[in-house]
């Protein structure tokens, strides 16, 4: 149980997948102006890196592994990521209109956000099983949630305030992630 | 045609086909390439410097074997290559490379044994994905971890003095070092395990 | 817009669409390998191969491919190219490889690989996506080798061109053991502040070209 509990805090805090790995930069500076578009993608890309993690897990295990076709991993995974978004976006039409109508445009955007591909690799690199890989996929989830949501906080409020036209936008934006990641970096003396 | 299903169908699969068959071939090109980097920077000099001190005349490069050791428990094929380390057309030497998954990924070591001394002669990493200025220090020779594994006898195995052995663990990398001990302990035990396709010719 | 010349196509990758700033895409890799010149220059070479590669074969199959499957397709080719970039780089530049990590498989969720297929190769003939291929490609690497520079610079004092052929110079003499004042640019938060700050260096210069006109 500690294992998992190590497991989560690292991926939430420590290893910050945005702000600490680098990945999922793309969607984070452009959805992060409103809370509420922030909250929609941190709720899709949540649902789709969890089951991601858990299917390309299966395919490396039970198709690339025993073929010898490991080098395919990249193509593979990205398929099946693709495929993955589509599938979701089909079926939540059909079964839960409300929330697809939340989630918006977000959902295809989904499949070129890097995290969702980095997180997949890195379950296999870090030679989890599937339980680790489910835990590491959806804390890395929340990780990257919770740095979106916190960004969209503050740009909020940046619209309110006069800033330098020169510094509007996404430049701002970037300074502000970089004083975020200086602060989660404090959590690396964690353990 | 083009929204027809089954041109859709066939576009995806020819494009598949295609990249798979260039893909296969790249990949055949490159596997030497690859196999040729690590032994010519990686185990060369270090078998020199291993077998060097006892007077291995051979090209131990060239008469090294692979063995297939069954498929472990993920699917995986396991490998195992053997360098023969020869006196005089008798050998009496080996290094085994091994792997065990560590902290980033799997751990790949050489261990050079002197079958007449009984001893371990050194150990090389060739290939790692630990943390750096941590568990990568594995991958310096000049580390204290590495080198005090000349010497060391291995009639009962290796183990980390945490565990009752003679092995000091990287301080800060537990991890990398007991993966690094386990690979060690692996070849210790094919040594004995396989010894007959081992020595054979 | 303008019809461009080829020429034009090519330069336009330089600075007026030049990615991330202009173009902003292409964000992941960039913060993430600029730690080192050689990260940067490296990553954008190898991005450039493969947008170049996939630009091309996308304009010459333009005519078969079916609109309604045209990501799928896109993104099937981008990482079959993606694949050969992998395979190549650790057979020849291992050490490079071993750097840039997952960020190299990644390439094939560059949104600027996938951006210019969707937007330019699937609408333009081979030479002018070879030209346009080429030009983004070659801005990006550009940009990525200066962010590698000044962070690597400012971080460590030193430059790092080619490690496996030991190219590399130390430009600020450092003492023994002692780490570098600046060290938090070579880490996350100075990647973000970096990135930020060129932008910002990059909108004024554009205020100032307005203004001038």
């Amino acid at each position: 149980m500690t294992a998992y509990m190590l497991l989560i805090v690292s991926a939430i805090l420590v290893n910050n997948i945005l702000l600490a790995q680098f990945l999922g930069n793309c969607p984070f500076l452009g959805t992060s102006n409103k809370m509420s578009t922030a909250t929609g993608m941190a709720m899709a890309v949540t649902f789709v890196m969890t089951f991601a993690g858990a299917i390309t897990w299966l395919v490396q295990r039970y198709m690339l592994i025993p073929y010898e076709l490991e080098y395919l991993q990249t193509i593979a995974f990205i398929l099946v990521i693709a495929a993955l978004v589509q599938l979701v976006e089909i079926v939540l039409q059909k079964t839960a209109p409300a929330l697809y109508q939340a989630l918006g445009i977000f959902l295809p955007l989904i499949t070129t956000n890097c995290a969702v591909l980095g997180v997949a690799i890195i379950n296999i690199q870090k030679n989890y099983d599937m339980m680790e890989t489910l835990v590491h996929s959806f804390a890395s989830a929340i990780g990257f949630g919770l740095a979106l949501v916190i960004f969209a906080g503050i740009r909020e409020r940046f619209v309110l305030s006069r800033m330098p036209k020169v510094l509007q936008g996404t430049a701002s934006g970037l300074i502000t992630a970089g004083l975020m990641a200086l602060i989660f970096q404090g959590f690396q003396g964690l353990f | 045609m083009r929204d027809k299903i089954w041109f859709m169908v066939l576009v995806l699969g020819v494009i598949g086909a295609i990249a798979g068959v260039a893909l296969a071939g790249v990949k055949t090109l490159t596997d030497p390439v690859i196999e040729k980097f690590t032994l010519e920077q990686k185990v060369k000099p270090s078998l020199e410097a291993f077998f060097g001190p006892i007077g291995i005349d051979n090209d131990y490069i060239a008469d090294r074997v692979t063995l297939e050791l069954g498929k472990d428990d993920i699917g995986r094929m396991q490998r195992l290559t053997v360098f023969k380390g020869k006196k005089g057309g008798a050998i009496t030497a080996v290094a085994l490379q091994t792997a065990a998954p560590g902290y980033g990924g799997d751990l790949t070591v050489l261990t050079a044994f002197d079958i007449e001394g009984g001893a371990i002669l050194g150990v090389k990493t060739l290939d790692q994905k630990e943390t750096v200025g941590l568990g990568a220090r594995v991958g310096d020779d000049s580390e204290p971890f590495i080198q005090q594994w000349a010497g060391k006898t291995y009639a009962k195995g290796v183990a980390l003095s945490s565990d009752g052995g003679e092995i000091d663990a990287i301080s800060g990398a537990t991890i990398s070092s007991t993966a690094f001990t386990e690979a060690v302990n692996k070849a210790v035990t094919l040594l004995g395990a396989r010894n007959a396709e081992i020595m054979g010719e | 817009m303008a019809k461009r010349t080829l020429v034009q196509e090519f330069t336009k990758g330089l600075w007026e669409q030049i990615p991330p700033f202009r173009l902003v895409l292409g964000l992941c890799p960039t913060l993430a390998v600029t730690k080192s010149l050689e990260g940067g220059w490296g990553m954008g070479v190898a991005t450039t191969f493969v947008l170049v590669c996939s630009n091309v074969l996308i304009s010459l199959l333009r005519p078969i491919i079916p609109p309604k499957i045209r990501v799928p397709v896109f993104i099937l080719i981008i990482a079959t190219f993606v694949v050969i970039v992998e395979l190549v780089m650790k057979a020849y530049t291992p050490a490079l490889s071993a750097s840039l990590g997952v960020f190299i498989p990644l390439i094939v969720v560059n949104c600027i690989i996938l951006g210019r297929a969707e937007a330019f190769a699937s609408k333009n003939g081979v030479a002018a996506s070879t030209a346009d291929g080429l030009g983004i490609g070659i801005g990006f690497t550009l940009a990525l080798a200066v962010l590698g520079s000044i962070r690597e610079l400012v971080g460590t004092g030193a430059l790092t061109i080619f490690s496996q052929a030991d190219l590399g110079m130390r430009i600020i003499p450092l003492p023994e053991g002692q780490e570098f004042l600046f060290k938090f640019m070579v880490d996350p938060p100075g990647a973000f502040v970096m990135l930020g700050v060129m932008l910002m260096v990059m909108n004024i210069i554009n205020e100032r070209q307005a203004k001038a006109a």
